[in-house]
């Protein structure tokens, strides 16, 4: 049996983290540090990929959560490395390992549809105002759309 | 870019359910340019693979093109009823999804040991668990199939309770409509344990410059009446004595169109408009005009209930019209269906309707027995104009349906989207001549 | 690891590089693609030539509208993008990828755009969809002003529009305010509180009111005159403050000019209006007197302006402090105090014309016009972003008729209570 370790372990290898240079240029396009005030080195995407390969119990870590998955960063890195790879991966093994769930269910369908401070973002966005139908996955919204009128 | 490359993917799959294998293989450039695709390429390769007695899921060149009406797919299989080959239409968007999934053909071999759904996506083909399925009504199944995977798109072709308790009328079905398969696509699926496919289709394919204006023209030049009419349409032409049996239009709430096509000849009836359907029923989409025909003629108004449950259960309507015990009154469609269901061995004769002058059962048979039996005016021989036109359709990857509905419509002017522009040869109407004699040539 | 900040104080951020512009005037008359579901077969044509536009290849899962399918329903809905007149999306995108322009249109910036995703997740109906290919965020972009959806749907269901030119009600409610003003004010010297013209009288139902708690009587002759306004306020709701009273004339010209500054909250409810009744009828009985009628802003309008010619010192302060009101909110005195309007309310309760918002053409969440120009207010921003029909309290409706002139798409209408125009209007 797999250790969750050495889970951890394969997503970092599939997703090209040890070939990380440090460069920076992903910390330059991601889109985190325009919607965070406390954006760190932490949360950074080179910071968050040296993290994983430095430290242990990765899956409690709380800046597992803050990525948008746009993977800009992998569109101008040298070593291609997929951020968005590393992310996903590392998300999908804390819900099934049950060690986090930073992340919203639609109300709907119950799907994970977003972590919950990029919602938190895009709440305080939009003037925190209560949107309800902020709590649905984009395809239950326009489900409920056409449900709506017709 | 090779022109060919403008309509197919060129690539078949081979796929074995046994164990789950899966063999891409590049589909010859010859090959097209002799048979053009379609039924007649379906025929090829299931003589390829005979002895594993195959289903064979095929698309024509025009499919997902913009070409009107361009949503056909093809399944070449042997009916286990009476061992013939059959090519039945699968229409609404099944043709589409499965080329924009990255394979024109798709051959599937073998059974399953449990019960499997086959997804084909994204340059793959799965077999992924039907646990949960069984006995579950045809809508009810598919909601299950589509909360395995919410964000995607899926065209979904299962079989119903009928086939997964062995009745020999059962039928595959799309949604709430039905199919038009009336050769036992269901009673193969049912016999290698396949439940349902499940076709997801992401890519794309390129156009010529002028399809766009082509399409227009022609879709402008066909002038239908404004006022949809749908299915309603085509049960007037199925019968143009007007035989005083059909339905009146306040009872076709909405109309239905397949991929690209720009007259719906399906409608979905409401349950609003039909009280007898019940309440929780949300009423059914009506695709088999055939299979609604034949029951009305047999059982009056009762006809939609009786159709309703049908869709649900899986079964032919068509079937039932003719296998029901006579002078049997239905009650409640869904319970008196239910013991219908463990129906015996079925005459493989079609049902007891009556085909407009010409068309000759065998061939009707062998494009699925669900076409509507419209008579295509022209020539000495009706049934000729019929037998051909369809399988002209059934080989380019048009709907038959929109080529029987609109008679006028050259099958020349279609191959103006397949043609490169240059006047190849292999590309003529003189070939398709010759393509479509194949699945006409009688076998076995 | 210490935290750090990654970036420090004096470096940029997307706020000094690509600020949210300003709130700029929009074009009078926006375009945008009215989708028709009643027509729509679902038959994905707009798809297939969208995509040949984004991609140059027919691939429905690139294009910049999906179209939904509900078997159960038999129905079918496009989603693309409404071009709202204020994008949620522009809000939320974190590199100010998206822009709305001169034109009215509003386009994503590929060269700033991350494909995060959070436009979609910001729009009410998630009309940016998201490549499943390549992951990129695919969004109408009206073909520039001339889409191709709308040239080759079959159905004709997808309609290019910009919205109705001419809107007349005004041309008409001016006027026939004015002149109301100019009856009631200048040529009566009698007012609306007790106006006769012989045996006729049609007095403020309000004042009968006070008028019978301070009497102790009543007279047949004026109650019946008093109900003529109930029983017409009864069919045709609260007509009589959007195109009759004087002073409601006064305070949509004040309105028109002054700021906005909000009311504080508690005088922000509607019951109010209710309680100075109330209050009025009560002081009338104890004190004998029409009390309220001293200083009701509607008798001081139309008082002021006496025989002698402008006059009375004390009657031209009341009115004129009244709307000072406007300031707040506009009509801030008919909808929270006017004890008239009051009245009038209750009978509107009753009513038998309705305002219907939200036809199939109504483009919901993305446009709202109705509820900006709605000098009541009533028009419920929030069921709007939700995409239902708000329902519209005839009891708080002056019929002033600004949302069916306003509306570029004609989906807001008059209607009979019993007429069902909208799908899933709510009961």
């Amino acid at each position: 049996m797999e250790s969750v370790e050495d889970k951890v372990e394969v997503i970092a290898q599939a997703s090209g983290a040890y070939r990380c240079v440090e460069c920076g240029r992903c910390v330059a396009v991601c889109p985190m540090a325009e919607m965070y005030p406390n954006f760190s080195i932490e949360m950074s995407p080179r910071g968050f990929i040296k993290k994983v390969l430095m430290t242990k119990n990765i899956l409690e870590d709380e800046h597992l959560w803050y990525c948008t998955e746009c993977n800009a960063g992998t569109d101008v890195c040298p070593e291609e490395v997929s951020c968005r790879d590393l992310v996903k991966g590392l998300r999908g093994l804390a819900i099934a390992t049950g060690a986090a769930k930073e992340a919203r269910a639609c109300r709907s369908c119950g799907e994970l549809y977003v972590p919950t401070p990029v919602m938190d973002y895009v709440n305080e966005r939009l003037g925190g105002a209560s949107l309800r139908y902020l709590d649905l996955c984009p395809s239950c919204r326009r489900r409920r759309y056409l449900l709506r009128n017709t | 870019m090779e022109p060919m490359s403008r309509f197919f993917n060129m690539k078949t799959a081979v796929v074995d359910l046994s164990d789950g294998s899966l063999e891409v293989l590049p589909l010859s450039r010859d090959l097209i340019e002799e048979k053009m695709g379609g039924a007649a390429v379906n025929q090829l390769l299931h003589s390829r693979y005979a002895e594993a007695f195959p289903l064979v899921l095929g698309t024509g060149p025009l499919t997902g093109s913009l070409a009107p009406a361009s949503c056909l797919l093809v399944a070449t299989f042997q009916s286990p009823d009476d061992k013939k080959l059959c090519h039945t239409p699968l229409l609404f968007r099944a043709g589409p999804e499965l080329k924009f999934s990255g394979f024109d053909f798709v051959v599937i071999k073998g059974a399953c040991s449990r019960p499997g759904v086959l997804c084909i996506g994204d340059g793959t083909i799965q077999i992924r668990s039907a646990e949960g399925l069984r006995d579950l009504t045809v809508p009810k199944a598919e909601a299950t199939l589509r909360r395995r995977d919410p964000a995607a798109h899926h065209f979904v072709v299962m079989t119903g309770p009928a086939a997964d308790q062995g009745s020999p009328y059962s039928t595959v079905c799309m949604g709430l409509g039905g199919s038009l398969d009336k050769t036992g696509m269901a009673r193969w699926m049912a016999s290698r344990n396949l439940k349902a496919l499940v076709l997801n289709g992401n890519g794309g394919l390129p156009f010529g410059e002028d399809h766009l204006v082509l399409r227009k023209r022609m879709i402008d030049r066909l002038a239908f009446k404004k006022k949809q009419q749908g299915a309603r349409y085509v049960l007037k032409r199925m019968s143009p004595d007007g035989n005083g049996k059909i339905l009146p239009s306040r009872f076709f709430a909405k109309h239905l169109a397949c991929y690209g096509c720009p007259f719906p000849c399906t409608s979905h009836i409401a349950p609003g408009n039909s009280r007898r359907l019940g309440a929780e029923d949300h009423g059914f989409v009506l695709h088999d005009h055939v299979g609604f025909d034949r029951l009305s003629r047999r059982f009056g108004r009762d006809a939609l209930p009786v159709m309703n449950a049908c869709v649900r259960l899986g079964l032919d309507p068509a079937a039932v019209a003719a296998f029901y015990p006579k002078n049997a009154k239905m009650d409640d469609p869904t319970q008196d269906l239910t013991s219908f269901l463990k129906g015996k061995e079925m005459d493989p004769q079609p049902g007891n309707g009556v085909l407009p002058g010409g068309i000759s059962k065998e061939h009707y048979r062998l494009f699925g027995g669900g076409l509507p039996p419209i008579s295509v005016s022209g020539g000495e021989n009706e049934g000729a104009g019929w037998e051909k036109r369809v399988a002209a359709a059934m080989v380019i990857g048009i709907c038959p349906v929109f080529l029987l509905l609109f008679p006028n419509l050259k099958i020349e002017e279609m191959l103006r989207f397949y043609s490169p522009g240059d006047a190849n040869a292999a590309f003529s109407p003189v070939a398709l001549e010759n393509t479509i004699e194949s699945p006409l040539s009688k076998r076995q | 690891m210490q935290k750090q900040a990654e970036r420090p104080e004096d470096h940029l951020s997307i706020d000094d590089l690509r600020p949210l512009p300003k709130r700029r005037r929009l074009p009078r008359r926006p375009p945008v693609i009215v989708f028709n579901p009643k027509k729509c077969t679902g038959c994905e044509t707009c798809e297939m030539v969208c995509s040949s536009r984004n991609v140059s290849m027919v691939a429905p899962a690139s294009s910049s509208v999906k179209v939904l399918r509900s078997d159960e329903q038999g129905t079918n809905f496009a989603i693309l993008c409404l071009h709202c007149r204020e994008p949620l999306c522009i809000e939320a995108c974190p590199t100010r990828a998206i822009e709305k322009g001169k034109d009215g249109i509003v386009r994503i910036n590929d060269l700033f755009c991350v494909e995060c995703g959070i436009c979609t997740m910001a729009c009410p109906e998630s009309a940016p969809l998201v490549e499943p290919t390549t992951g990129k965020i695919r969004k109408c972009d009206l073909c520039e002003g001339d889409p191709l959806c709308v040239k080759h749907c079959p159905e004709e269901a997808l309609r290019f529009y910009r919205g109705k030119p001419v809107r007349w009600i005004r041309f008409l409610r001016w006027p026939v305010q004015f002149l109301v003003f100019l009856f009631l004010v200048v040529i009566l010297v009698g007012t609306f509180c007790s106006f006769k013209a012989g045996v006729v009288s049609l007095p403020c139902p309000t004042g009968t009111l006070q008028n019978i708690a301070a009497t102790k009587t009543v007279v047949v002759t004026g109650l019946a005159s008093a109900m003529v306004l109930i029983c017409l306020t009864v069919i045709f709701g609260r007509f009589f403050c959007g195109w009759f009273c004087p002073f409601g004339f006064f305070l949509d010209l004040v309105g028109r000019i002054t700021p906005k500054f909000g009311l504080p909250a508690f005088l922000k409810s509607r019951m109010i209006k209710y309680g100075v009744l109330a209050g009025a009828v009560g002081g009338s009985a104890g004190l004998g007197f029409q009390a309220f009628c001293t200083i009701c802003p509607i008798g001081s309008i139309c008082r002021s302006y006496g025989a002698q010619g402008v006059v009375r010192g004390a009657e031209l302060a009341i009115f004129p402090a009244i709307a000072t009101l406007e300031i707040g909110e506009r009509r801030s005195w008919c909808r929270y105090l006017c004890p008239v309007g009051a009245v009038l309310a209750l009978a509107a309760k009753f009513g038998l014309i309705k305002i219907v918002i939200g036809a199939p053409q109504c483009k919901k969440f993305s446009c709202m016009q109705c509820a900006e120009v709605c000098p009541m207010g009533i028009i419920d921003r929030d069921a709007l972003r939700e995409g239902i029909s708000p329902q519209v309290p005839m009891s708080e409706c002056i019929l002033c008729l600004r949302c069916v002139d306003q509306c570029p798409y004609g989906a807001a209408k008059i209607r009979f209570r019993w007429q069902k125009a909208v799908p899933g209007e709510r009961e």
